[in-house]
C-alpha cells in the first residue's frame, strides 16, 4: 500500500491555480524530493496531504484513505521558516507538541532525552526557545517532527541553518528513517541533498508537475549527447566529436549530431592512439536539469 | 487525551505563568487598594481632628458635654477670638475653625475657616454641633432621640415583582459587569498576541498536522475563557472581602442582596460572550500581521460591550422596556443589560432563553466561521486578509 497517494488533485485560490492536476505516489521506504520554485504550489500541496486544506477536487489518500485524527498521529511534519514558541523552555514545547500526536508524557519524555543527547540539545532543554540559536531551533523542530516514530515524515527546507555537521546528522537521521521503512517527502532547493538522498522527484512549476520520475532516470533523461572519457590521446580530434571540454584529468565530449555513445566507444577502442581508463555518459546535475526546465517552461 | 483539552491546558498554564498576567491580576487592585486606602487615610486623619469655635453669640454648648452624646463626632475646641483661633489652625492644631456672629440667632449664618483642603463632612458635623447647642436645655428624651437621629423606615412591597434597592445594591451589577469585561479585553490580548505569532511564525501549521482546526479553535478559546475566569474570580474575591469589611467597620453600610438570577446571568451569559469574543479577536489576528495592526478593531468590539452603560439611566428606570429589551437580545449587550434587569425586576422566562439562545448560537457560529477561515488566513502569512478574501473564505470549503 501507497503511503501517500494524490491523482489529480487541483486546488484554485480566486484567479491562481495553487495546484494543477497534480498527481504522485509516495511508497514506504522511499524519499521523495517535491521540488520547485518559490511559490510553485509546493506547500499547498503537502496542506491538502496533511489535511489542512481540502482540494477542489481529485482524489487524496494517505495510508489507504482520506486523513483521520488516527493518521495525523502518524506522521511528522517540518515546515518552513518555523519559530515554535518563543516563552517556552525547549523541553516543554517538545512534550506539548508530542501529546498532539498522541503521545505519553513518559514515552515522550524517554524520547526526548535520547534525541535531545543526540543532537547535542540536552543540556539546552530548560532554556526558552528564545535563547536558542537559530540551527539549535531547526534540531528542536527537526525532535519534534520524529519523536513520535512516524510512518510519513514531510521536511520542508530540513537543512536550513544548519552546519555542515549537524547538516550531516540530519541527513544520515533521515537515511535512517528511510531504511526503517518510512516514507518521506522533502521539499528543498539544496539540490546536491536530494541528488544524495531522494529516490524519486516531482517537479512542480505554477501548480503543475513538469518533471516526474526516479532521480537517476531523469538525469539519464537529459543527459543528451555528452560523455565523459579519461585517459591518453587526442580526443578532440576525433570525428564524431563537435566539442571536447578538459576539465582535472577528464574529458567531456560532446557527439557531433548524428554520433552516438556507441559509435564514439568503438572508435576509442579501435584508435591505437588512444588509451582508456574512464568511459561514461554523463548526467546533467539536478541542479542544471532545474535551472533548465524551469526556464524553459517560464 | 482530548486534543482539545490538552490545547486548553496549554494556552491556559502558558499565560497563567506569564509576569504580565500575574501583574494584571494582582497589580490592578493592589493599586485600587493603594489609592483608596491612602484617600481614606489622608481624610481620616484630617477629618479626626478637632475643629474650633468662635461664638460671639453665646448660643453652644459646652463641646465636652457634647463628646459626651455624641462621642463619634469630632472634637470642638472654644476659643475666646479669632485671632487665637487662626493661630491654632496655622500650627495645625485644628482642621478649620468656625465663627458665630453675634447676630447668629436672627440671620442663622456661620462662617467656617479652613486651611487648603477641608473634609467636607465637617459641615455636617458642625450643623449637628449647632442644632445640639439649641436644644440643649429641652427634654433628654428629645435630645436622646437626635443623638440617634438615623430613620429606621422598614420599606414592604405590595407588588410581587417590588422590591427596595440601595443604588448600591443596583449599581453592583455594572461593577460586576465591568469586571467581567475588563478581564475579558486584558486577557483577549495574550490570545491575539498569540495567534497572530503562530500564524506567523507557522507553529500553527504544525499544530494543524495534528488536529483539526475546530478543535486547535475550541482549545485556545476555553484556555482563555479559564484564565479570564481566574482573574476575574480573584477580583471577585476582593471585591467581596472589600464589601465584607465594610460591613463589618461601617454601621451605614447596607447588606448587599445579590439575587439568584443575577448571579445566574454573571455566569451564565458572561462565558457564551467571552467564546464569542475570543472568536471574534482570533479571527482579527488571523487577519493581520502584527498585534499593532488589531488594536482598532478590538477597541470596537469592546466599545460595543459597553453599550449599555449609555443607557444605563434608561434601563434602571424602565428595567421591561423595549429598549432594555432589545439591548438584552443583541449579543454584545446582552450580558451586561441583563444582568443589570435581573438585579432589578423579574425578566419574563422566555426573554432569558431568546437572550441566551441568541448569545449561545453566535459564540458557536463565530467558532465555527473562525475554524473557516483559519484555513485561509494561514497562507497569508506576512500578508492582511482583504474584507473580499475573509468573506471568500467563510463561503469556501
Amino acid at each position: 500500500m501507497s503511503t501517500v497517494v494524490l491523482e489529480h488533485v487541483n486546488k484554485r485560490f480566486g484567479k491562481t491555480q495553487a495546484a494543477n492536476d497534480i498527481s504522485f505516489r509516495v511508497e514506504p521506504g522511499e524519499i521523495l524530493g517535491l521540488l520547485g520554485p518559490n511559490g510553485a504550489g509546493k506547500t499547498t500541496t503537502i496542506r491538502m496531504m496533511l489535511d489542512i486544506l481540502r482540494p477542489d477536487n481529485g482524489r487524496i489518500a494517505i495510508f489507504g484513505g482520506p486523513m483521520t485524527e488516527e493518521k495525523k498521529n502518524r506522521i511528522g511534519y517540518l515546515p518552513e521558516e518555523r519559530g515554535l514558541y518563543a516563552d517556552l523552555k525547549l523541553m516543554d514545547v517538545i512534550l506539548y507538541l508530542s501529546s498532539l500526536k498522541g503521545m505519553r508524557k513518559e514515552t515522550a519524555v524517554t524520547a526526548a532525552e535520547t534525541f535531545l543527547k543526540k543532537l547535542d540539545l540536552w543540556e539546552h532543554k530548560d532554556k526558552k526557545m528564545s535563547a536558542l540559536s537559530r540551527g539549535m531551533h531547526q534540531k528542536a523542530q527537526f525532535i519534534v517532527t520524529v519523536l513520535h516514530d512516524p510512518d510519513l515524515i514531510i521536511v520542508d527546507e530540513p537543512f536550513s541553518g544548519l552546519d555542515p555537521v549537524n547538516t550531516e546528522l540530519i541527513r544520515q537521521m533521515l537515511l535512517d528513517l528511510r531504511s526503517q521503512g518510512k516514507a518521506i517527502i522533502m521539499s528543498t532547493h539544496q539540490m546536491h541533498q536530494v541528488e544524495a538522498m531522494c529516490d524519486h522527484i516531482v517537479l512542480i512549476h505554477h501548480g503543475k508537475i513538469i518533471l516526474d520520475g526516479a532521480v537517476d532516470e531523469v538525469r539519464r533523461r537529459f543527459a543528451g549527447n555528452t560523455v565523459e572519457v579519461s585517459g591518453t590521446g587526442p580526443f578532440d580530434q576525433l570525428p564524431q566529436i563537435q566539442l571536447a571540454q578538459h576539465h582535472n584529468r577528464t574529458w567531456q565530449l560532446t557527439l557531433a549530431e548524428d554520433a552516438t555513445p556507441n559509435d564514439l566507444l568503438r572508435e576509442l577502442v579501435q584508435n591505437d592512439a588512444i588509451t582508456i581508463e574512464h568511459f561514461s555518459i554523463a548526467l546533467p546535475s539536478l541542479n542544471e536539469i532545474f535551472i533548465r526546465i524551469v526556464g524553459e517552461s517560464d | 487525551m482530548n486534543k482539545t483539552f490538552l490545547v486548553m491546558r496549554h494556552e491556559f498554564w502558558r499565560h497563567v505563568t506569564r509576569r504580565s498576567f500575574i501583574f494584571a491580576i494582582l497589580g490592578m487592585p493592589t493599586i485600587m487598594l493603594l489609592v483608596a486606602g491612602g484617600i481614606i487615610l489622608f481624610f481620616r486623619g484630617k477629618a479626626d481632628d478637632p475643629v474650633g469655635v468662635v461664638d460671639q453669640a453665646r448660643v453652644t454648648m459646652a463641646p465636652e458635654a457634647y463628646q459626651k452624646i455624641t462621642p463619634d463626632s469630632v472634637p470642638f475646641i472654644l476659643f475666646t477670638n479669632e485671632t487665637a483661633a487662626r493661630s491654632a489652625l496655622t500650627q495645625d492644631e485644628i482642621q478649620a475653625y468656625i465663627v458665630i456672629p453675634a447676630d447668629y440667632l436672627e440671620t442663622g449664618k456661620v462662617t467656617l475657616y479652613h486651611w487648603g483642603n477641608v473634609f467636607e463632612e465637617v459641615g455636617s458635623e458642625v450643623a449637628d454641633y449647632m442644632r445640639a447647642s439649641l436644644l440643649a436645655d429641652s427634654d433628654p428624651a428629645l435630645l436622646e432621640r437626635f443623638r440617634d437621629n438615623e430613620l429606621d423606615i422598614n420599606f414592604i412591597s405590595l407588588s410581587p415583582n417590588g422590591g427596595s434597592n440601595s443604588v448600591f445594591n443596583i449599581i453592583l451589577p455594572f461593577i460586576i459587569g465591568f469586571i467581567f469585561l475588563i478581564s475579558i479585553f486584558s486577557t483577549s490580548g495574550f490570545l491575539l498576541q498569540a495567534i497572530v505569532d503562530e500564524k506567523e511564525n507557522r507553529t500553527m501549521e504544525i499544530l494543524l498536522a495534528s488536529l483539526k482546526p475546530s478543535q486547535l479553535m475550541t482549545g485556545k478559546i476555553l484556555g482563555l475563557v479559564a484564565l479570564g475566569f481566574v482573574q476575574i474570580g480573584v477580583w471577585l474575591g476582593l471585591v467581596a472581602a472589600g464589601i465584607a469589611i465594610a460591613q463589618a467597620n461601617i454601621p451605614q453600610f447596607e447588606p448587599i442582596a445579590f439575587s439568584r438570577s443575577a448571579v445566574l446571568v454573571a455566569v451564565g451569559w458572561f462565558v457564551p460572550f467571552y467564546v464569542m469574543v475570543a472568536a471574534l479577536i482570533t479571527a482579527i489576528g488571523i487577519s493581520i500581521t502584527a498585534v499593532s495592526e488589531g488594536q482598532q478593531m478590538v477597541g470596537i468590539i469592546s466599545i460595543s460591550s459597553m453599550f449599555p452603560l449609555y443607557f444605563t439611566g434608561l434601563i434602571i428606570e424602565n428595567p421591561n422596556s423595549a429598549l432594555s429589551l432589545t439591548l438584552s437580545l443583541i449579543p454584545f449587550s446582552a450580558p451586561l443589560t441583563m444582568l443589570t434587569r435581573s438585579q432589578i425586576t423579574t425578566i419574563p422566562v422566555w426573554q432569558y432563553g431568546a437572550s441566551w439562545g441568541i448569545l449561545a448560537g453566535t459564540a458557536v457560529l463565530a467558532i465555527f466561521l473562525v475554524s473557516r477561515l483559519l484555513q485561509f488566513g494561514l497562507l497569508r502569512y506576512g500578508k492582511k486578509l482583504t474584507w473580499r478574501e475573509t468573506v471568500t473564505a467563510l463561503r469556501s470549503r
